[in-house]
């Protein structure tokens, strides 16, 4: 896509990508209005107009060397004061949340293709620095969690597995029947007024067209395929255990306090599973697996 | 070598929650979990580093319907696993000599 330019005059939105990220909002910068342009098609549907609580202003590294790209950036990074570098230079950094204002700096092997999902490993520690920055306890029951989250009826099932366990194709079924996409990879779990909410991300997988909705989380599935379609309670231990998997990293950019982390993790887990029905779920690539889910009697807690 | 005089402590390299009388542990660094059913809880409570096996084995007896010699061989079992897996760590007896 061409980048807007009036008379030589560059607009903000040229060269600026305001994401929503849940309740958080922030900027993505960058010197080149057309790959700008490109991070906004890309994320459409995410855009506002939002003051951002922080802005950053990406620097993209152009690198002669073959860089084979980990699966994970998350435990990889280093801190030293206020400079973060994620897996040895893949992106560096400063952060300065007293002026809103950061600078990274990204070896474009990153930036190409599907590579993009693990530069956004980068936004997901943005998302909980600003969501500890607003408020540290809203942090604790507030995760980014890997999963396809559906709205039917108001009502929101969430559908949490790892890579090629069905997320993109319970996705695909469940746009044709008519269903709301929210996300088909990565969604936000929170708890407001007592009750968890799922609501979208950015984030996404195969599928396009998800909504930026939040709705009432109304039951959890923990997915694989099958050779048929199979629904049945596990126990909380087996939950907590398979779904803390599932729940990304909540690390904060300049954060190495990993223990702390990753017990309020578990923590977010075993209220989740007090409050809200799971099951596992294997199923056929077919819209069946809603029957299956239709004659559970679901009951809600909390 | 693992025996009755041996200590049993948790890692450090841990974090762990009881959901619902069962233990979850994950390892610090984000990679591995484990789970451990309702006996396997309380010989992993009991592993703090304060008492040596023999004490965890009495205090398995005076819980459970169960003989000293089941339970030392249970319990030497389990916490042998443990430590290859690198969540317990044991101090004293044959071991390591700390």
């Amino acid at each position: 896509m061409k980048a807007k330019m009036n008379r030589g005059i560059i607009n903000i939105e040229d060269t600026e990508c305001r994401l929503q990220i849940g309740d958080v909002c922030c900027a993505l910068r960058f010197k080149d209005p057309e790959y700008c342009a490109s991070v906004r098609e890309y994320y459409k549907g995410f855009l506002t107009k939002n003051e951002p609580a922080l802005t950053i202003d990406v620097n993209i590294v152009l690198h002669q060397e073959e860089i084979n790209l980990p699966n994970s950036i998350l435990m990889s990074k280093t801190v030293e004061g206020n400079n973060f570098d994620f897996h040895s230079g893949l992106i560096t950094g400063t952060l300065n949340l007293d002026k809103k204002q950061c600078t990274i700096n990204v070896k474009n092997a990153l930036l190409a293709e599907r590579s993009v999902r693990i530069f956004e490993q980068f936004l997901f520690q943005v998302y909980y620095t600003l969501l500890k920055q607003k408020n540290p306890d809203r942090g604790k029951n507030n995760f980014l969690v890997h999963g396809c989250a559906i709205s039917r009826e108001g009502r929101g099932y969430l559908f949490s597995g790892p890579a090629e366990s069905g997320k993109s194709t319970i996705a695909k079924i469940s746009s044709d029947l008519h269903y709301t996409i929210l996300n088909d990879e990565l969604v936000i779990v929170n708890k407001a007024n007592g009750h968890y909410m799922v609501g979208s991300t950015p984030f996404r997988g195969d599928f396009v067209e998800n909504s930026n909705e939040r709705v009432p989380l109304y039951a959890i599935f923990l997915i694989g395929h099958g050779k048929e379609n199979i629904i049945k309670k596990i126990s909380e231990r087996e939950f907590a255990a398979r779904f803390v998997r599932e729940v990304v990293y909540s690390g904060t950019l300049l954060s190495m306090d990993r223990k702390k982390a990753l017990l309020e993790m578990l923590e977010f887990c075993t209220d989740v599973a007090s409050e809200v029905p799971f099951y596992e779920l294997r199923f056929l690539p077919d819209s069946r697996f809603w029957d299956s889910i239709d004659s559970l009697k679901i009951e809600g807690r909390g | 070598m693992l025996s009755l005089d041996s200590y049993p402590q948790r890692s450090d390299e841990l974090v762990w929650r009881v959901i619902d009388g069962e233990v979850v542990i994950l390892t610090t660094d984000g990679h591995e979990i484990h789970t451990l059913n309702k006996v396997g809880r309380v010989i992993w409570e009991l592993s703090d580093g304060t008492r040596n096996i023999k004490e965890i084995v009495s205090l398995i007896c005076e819980r459970f319907d169960v003989s000293f010699e089941v339970a030392k061989a249970d319990v030497l079992d389990f916490v042998k696993q443990l430590e290859d897996k690198k969540i317990l760590r044991i101090r004293g007896g044959d071991g390591d000599g700390n």
